[in-house]
């Protein structure tokens, strides 16, 4: 009786794959103009039998995951490659990825990409706008160079001759004013800043003005 | 007892001294208060909502709430450039994309906040699915 007891319990101790995750959350950093961050979640196989992932979840379109296919064996090194969208995004991002295996012991696995995705240069804010009847007085917008970025220049230009725009460098290579005064009641445009910096092809960031 | 009680109290204040420093300085802690709104508070505010739509142009294509504008991330200047006209800062923006589980509405809703400085913008809790369940013929 004993004997069978301790075979109910060892048994499935023995059919366990076990896996072992390296690492569960990835950072990365990006630019939007890369277009694409990259990472990879690896993982071993501590157990006595093979694994196999047999499914893969993201949380949106942005993502995707591509997982071995192969069984991957007892002490072997399994990798999923997660690649997320930068175009047009900025911030912090933290995409859960759900991972099924055929380890009964650890059928759903979750890891989590976090993505900081930066421009060279930072605006604040990108929307500037004038209620009715505020007058037309000019307003700010501040433009700081990232770190890790050598910007030598910046370059605006409005969508509309009804807004004017004045550059002014408080720190060169660092901070920069961008003054918007609108000419017009009733404007609606689009400002376009690039910087130019070192060592990377000119990418423009776009602010958006509104004259009620 | 009141020395019990001493104790207690003790281990509380000491418990609470690691809990407030991870509220104040922690680079991930939790917000104050929530920017989520439920379907039925959202709805209350009748016109004064602003419907932005996250999910994929797709979806937004098959089925959204009425009134809605897209504004996904993969073409975020160009709808914002069309979501700005039908905006004033009185209006109150409600995000959502598919279902309690995505991200997406969430992103967005700080892009508007912390970019581009836009009052009043929320997350509508439980997202599209929540307003198909609730309008479901």
């Amino acid at each position: 009786m004993f004997k069978r007891l301790l075979l109910l319990f060892l048994l499935p101790l023995a059919a366990r794959a076990d896996l072992r995750w390296t690492d569960t959350t990835v950072f990365t950093a990006a630019s939007p103009s890369e277009g694409r961050a990259t990472a990879q979640f690896t993982f071993t196989n501590t157990g006595a039998y093979p694994i196999k992932i047999t499914a893969t979840r993201t949380s949106c379109g942005c993502t995707a995951a591509v997982a071995d296919t192969r069984p991957i064996l007892p002490g072997q090194v399994g990798k999923i490659d997660v690649s997320f969208k930068t175009l047009n995004r900025r911030g912090l991002y933290e995409e859960p990825i759900e991972i099924d295996t055929n380890d009964p012991t650890a059928s759903l696995n979750t890891v989590t990409l976090r993505v900081l995705i930066r421009d060279a240069v930072e605006l604040l804010p990108t929307l500037l706008f004038w209620q009715p009847g505020e007058p037309l007085t000019p307003k700010i917008i501040d433009i700081s160079a990232t770190d890790g970025f050598d910007v030598t220049k910046i370059n605006t230009a409005s969508s509309s001759p009804d807004v004017q725009l004045d550059l002014a460098t408080i720190k060169p290579g660092a901070d920069y004013k961008l003054t918007v005064t609108p000419k017009s009641p009733h404007v609606k445009a689009t400002i376009s800043i690039t910087p130019v910096v070192t060592g990377h092809l000119p990418h423009t960031i776009t602010a958006h003005i509104r004259v009620s | 007892m009141s020395r019990a009680l001493r104790q207690a109290l003790s281990l509380l204040l000491l418990a609470c001294l690691p809990a407030l420093a991870t509220a104040l300085w922690h680079p991930r802690r939790p917000a104050w208060q929530s920017d989520e709104v439920t379907l039925s508070a959202a709805t209350a505010w009748g016109s004064a909502v602003l419907w932005v739509d996250a999910r994929p142009d797709a979806d937004f294509a098959r089925a959204h709430i009425p009134g809605a504008v897209p504004l996904n991330e993969d073409h975020w200047d160009d709808q914002l450039n069309a979501l700005l006209d039908q905006w004033t800062a009185k209006r109150k923006i409600v995000v959502y994309c598919s279902s309690l589980s995505c991200q997406a509405s969430h992103d967005v809703a700080r892009r508007l906040r912390d970019e581009a400085a836009m009052p009043n913008v929320f997350v509508l809790q439980g997202g599209w699915e929540a307003w198909r369940k609730q309008h479901a013929p």
